[in-house]
């Protein structure tokens, strides 16, 4: 498996007052799936995705993705990974305030090893009409699709998305998970998207539901849609 | 890296911060180069144009004249350089011109314009006096009964400072200059002076005293005065040892505060940032890249607050440096900011701001990368920001408390922002007012005389009135000039109280002025040594007691005990002081002065200080403006979620004001209650190192109205710092 999580503790806090934001949870994922993860807040989902990440380590358990085990990396090795593997999308972007369009993706492609060209992916984000333009300028869906683009323009193995379209319209979400579900055609990237909203989890090849720390159900998606299908 | 264009911008739109945090560094950085630049200028000029010039070790008078071949064998003898000095002093209208012989071999003038005097009927004239009067080369100009073409001016070693008299407190370029002409003109002049000037070519001490002492045997010396008391030399040096440590103690408060400062703030400024580096970390960035990126950001206001440091002081360099030399003769001073020392006024406040910044940086990525992409990394467990959770009282009040005690670093640079400007403003006004509160105390402690008449031959019956004391010279063991008064004990004039405001009486032993205590580190009971400076004859005497006088360095005793050091009679006097002007032949009076002679003492020293003073207010109100803005604006900055949140709420403007700033104007009253004593304290110390220079050990005082003053500038500035601020963030 592309993923593999297998009895993922982490505690916050100590004694009476710790709180297991993952408690023994599992997870599989296959090279090029697209995963949602469901859970109602709270439930740690997010807790997930950054361990998924490199942001954050365990307590106990084991964990590998993208061929490489993360459990007791050292945090320059994990900033290593991150570089390396990941392209994170945030709920709500993130994107540098200072900089165009264009700069914030090539914030990236500077430190990137091999990253993609940067007019081919705006143009498949649609983009190259918004290259010169602040974040400021930018309408939501038009912030999260330059998030995109940020975070593929390495290529990464893994692209990561927390509340994808948590601060979208519908129309605007339908239209971001379209650009996800296109990078993933196009550059064969693994995608793990955790939401609270279900109908998202239509266009994924595997579901994980998760609750109180624990992933209490993960399936196939025989019943897979196109993104531009979903009914939001 | 496509970070780097975020510098640009970045510095757009926080435009105020740099704009405030570069006049801040220049601010403290160029008054320090500018005092260090004009002190070492002085230095450098003195130490080459004394040395050029040959400037005298001394001067003495005899009463017995030193023949030609007396000199030679006296120079043989000794390893000196002697010269007789003629010169005589000439008054036409109102005006004195001292006109010289050259000499050749101590105390040569230096032609600084024009040409030398070298045909019948013409004149150099000392240049201070010629650009005072406006006296062009080529006029004429009178001296006695005949007119004379000025063609040149010059400068004189030994006549630096321009005082007509030695014991004068003032200069006097305006009824007062010095002249050469050719010898043969000298010579018409009739009856002239001689004093002789000799320069020490050997070791210091022995042999010089021996010299002394040889002269005093042979020609028996009737006056010497060393260059080390000299005010027309010594006050060169003085000046520029004055700022030169003026230098050194502003930049132990203004730089390093300001630098201080600065840093703090930049490290706030790269919490702010927080969200962004948990991003660029999440991203792939190493602690590496991300702390050079922030470094950059903390150099901007460095290397453009160095290098307009720089501008500033080599512009502003050479005229501040004249400016500190209006009382003296126009010396050609260059003051030149160094490479180096521009190199490090660059270097020093960038390295300072870009750790600052890395400081931060690394110590945000230790946190968790998952709290800075939420904002929330360092604010877990800090209690001072939960304080007065679950209290019953309104929010307004918790906010306001929280916002003081859960951001010590910024209510710590709004703090010590109104605390510098405070205590600088207060410093300045400290300076004016503790010199005229000196010139009260000393009127009220020196006596109920108001004439004091120095005489030029020894009383041994005094017809005119008043009260006839001697007055003798004497030096220390390290060669300082002090002087002893003998006087008939019980005599009211003098009113010589102990610091207890117990009144002495000389006829106990010798008492010494607090003054005289503090510069010679004499207490009671100790046995000094003095010496006659004529004869060089050593006595011992024991310190009774010490008289409140701040304003001299005198030794008090009985007139058998000061007749005793000079081996005269006891009903000698050469002084008398008197509470009315008394009708003594001007042939006998060497000089008279008035004790209020004193206030214009001071207000020499208040007119050569005063634009320092003037400058230190300003910097003040400056530096206060300044840093008290860069604080506010942080506090904005940090609280933009608040403002917008309160707005959504419906609060008004004012209120908004009130709830976000409100609570900052407590740290007013910490800031400014604390400049008071910090001010106090450090004018004490300004004078404590420069009485010696002075002459006067001037207490340190600040008058009411002073501290009110300082009170209304510093409360102002934050005020209109408050307001800027307040314009911006309508803004957010």
């Amino acid at each position: 498996m592309f993923i593999c999580l297998k009895d993922a503790v982490k505690k916050y806090g100590t004694g009476e007052a710790a709180v297991y934001a993952l408690n023994h949870a599992d997870l599989m994922i296959g090279k090029g799936e697209i995963c949602v993860i469901l859970g109602p807040s709270g439930s740690g989902k997010s807790t997930l995705l950054n361990m998924i990440g490199g942001l954050d380590t365990l307590d106990m358990g084991e964990m590998t993705a993208a061929g490489r085990s993360l459990t007791g990396l050292s945090a320059k090795e994990r900033t290593l990974y991150r570089k390396e593997e990941v392209g994170f999308v945030f709920q709500f972007y993130n994107l540098i305030p200072d900089l165009t369009v264009e700069e914030n993706i090539e914030v990236v492609s500077d430190i990137a090893d091999d990253p993609l060209d940067l007019d081919e992916v705006l143009e498949a984000l649609e983009l190259e009409a918004y290259r010169r333009r602040f974040p400021r300028e930018l309408s939501g869906g038009q912030h999260q699709r330059a998030a995109i683009a940020r975070a593929m323009i390495k290529n990464p193995r893994l692209l990561l998305c927390d509340e994808l379209t948590g601060a979208l319209d519908t129309r605007s979400a339908g239209n971001v998970l379209r650009f996800v579900e296109k990078m993933n055609r196009r550059y064969g990237t693994t995608v793990v998207i955790i939401t609270h909203n279900e109908a998202i989890a239509e266009m994924a090849d595997r579901i994980v539901w998760i609750r109180d720390g624990r992933t209490v159900k993960s399936i196939v998606n025989e019943k897979k849609i196109p993104a531009e299908q979903l009914k939001l | 890296m496509k970070l780097r264009r975020r510098y640009i911008r970045n510095m757009r739109g926080n435009t105020s911060f740099y704009v405030a945090s570069v006049v801040l560094t220049v601010a403290a950085l160029a008054l320090f180069f500018l005092f260090h630049i004009a002190g070492n200028a002085i230095l450098d000029f003195a130490d080459h144009f004394f040395e050029e010039q040959k400037v005298e070790n001394a001067h003495f008078t005899t009463y017995v004249p030193i023949t030609e071949q007396g000199i030679e064998e006296l120079e043989e003898q000794y390893v000196i350089t002697l010269e007789a000095q003629h010169f005589v002093n000439i008054d036409t209208d109102g005006t004195t011109a001292r006109v010289f012989r050259k000499t050749e071999k101590v105390d040569l003038y230096d032609v600084t314009e024009g040409e030398d005097a070298k045909s019948a009927d013409e004149v150099i004239i000392s240049e201070g006096y010629a650009d005072n009067m406006e006296i062009s080369i080529g006029e004429e100009i009178r001296i006695g009964d005949k007119d004379y073409t000025v063609t040149g001016f010059f400068q004189r070693p030994d006549y630096l400072y321009m005082l007509e008299n030695e014991d004068d407190s003032y200069k006097n370029i305006s009824s007062f200059f010095l002249a050469y002409m050719t010898d043969e003109d000298f010579a018409e002049l009739g009856e002239t002076n001689c004093q002789y000037l000799v320069r020490y070519n050997g070791k210091e001490g022995k042999d010089a005293e021996d010299f002394r002492k040889a002269v005093n045997e042979q020609y028996h010396m009737s006056s010497y005065s060393a260059a080390e008391e000299n005010q027309r030399i010594l006050m060169v040096r003085q000046q520029a040892q004055m700022f030169v440590v003026m230098s050194w103690m502003l930049l132990c408060i203004l730089p390093l505060a300001a630098v201080a400062l600065i840093c703090i703030v930049i490290s706030r400024k790269v919490k702010t940032e927080q969200r962004m580096i948990g991003t660029l970390s999440a991203l792939g960035y190493t602690t590496g890249q991300l702390a050079l990126h922030y470094a950059g950001f903390a150099a901007a206001p460095g290397i453009i607050g160095g290098i307009l440091t720089s501008v500033v002081t080599a512009a502003a360099a050479q005229p501040y440096g004249e400016l500190g030399l209006t009382d003296y003769e126009p010396m050609r001073i260059s003051c030149q900011l160094s490479w180096y020392a521009a190199f490090l006024g660059i270097l020093v406040p960038t390295v300072m701001y870009i750790l600052a910044a890395l400081l931060s940086v690394r110590r945000l990525l230790k946190q968790n990368t998952v709290l800075l992409l939420n904002g929330s990394a360092g604010e877990g467990k800090h209690k001072l920001r939960r304080i007065m959770a679950g209290r019953k009282v309104s929010f307004r009040l918790k906010f306001a408390v929280r916002s003081l005690v859960g951001s010590p670093a910024r209510s710590f640079v709004i703090f010590l922002g109104v605390f510098l400007g405070g205590f600088i403003m207060l410093t300045g006004f400290s300076v004016y007012d503790s010199m005229l509160h000196m010139v009260d105390t000393v009127q009220r402690t020196a006596g109920t005389y108001e004439y004091q008449y120095t005489l030029s031959e020894l009383l041994y019956d005094n017809p005119y009135g008043g009260e006839l004391m001697l007055a003798v010279p004497v030096e220390d063991e390290e060669g300082n000039t002090m002087t002893v008064i003998g006087t008939d004990s019980g005599r009211s004039l003098l009113n010589l109280t102990d610091e207890e405001g117990e009144k002495v009486s000389t006829a106990e032993g010798y008492f010494i002025t607090s003054l005289t205590a503090y510069l010679s580190g004499w207490e009671t009971g100790d046995t000094v040594t003095l010496y006659n400076p004529l004869s060089m004859e050593r006595n011992r005497i024991r310190i009774s007691g010490i008289v409140e006088n701040d304003a001299a360095r005198m030794i008090y005793t009985s007139r058998e005990n000061a007749a005793a050091i000079i081996g005269t009679d006891t009903d000698a006097g050469n002084m008398i002081i008197s509470e009315k002007r008394l009708d003594i032949p001007e042939s006998l009076v060497r000089s008279e002065n008035r004790k209020s002679d004193l206030s214009d003492q001071v207000d020499t020293v208040i007119d050569q200080t005063g634009y320092m003073i003037n400058a230190m207010v300003g910097l003040g109100i400056l530096i206060c403006v300044s840093s008290v803005y860069v604080a506010v604006n942080m506090l904005v900055s940090e609280n933009r979620r608040n403002i917008a949140m309160f707005r959504v709420l419906g609060y008004q403007e004012r209120a908004i004001g009130r709830i976000i700033f409100g609570s900052n104007y407590l740290l007013l009253i910490p800031g400014i209650l604390l400049s008071f004593p910090a001010a106090y304290a450090f004018s004490g110390l300004f004078f404590r190192s420069f009485a010696e220079m002075m002459g006067m050990l001037v207490g340190a005082y600040i008058r009411p109205s002073s501290c009110a003053v300082s009170v209304i500038l510093t409360v102002g500035s934050y005020m209109t710092s408050l307001h800027l601020v307040k314009c911006n963030s309508y803004l957010v």
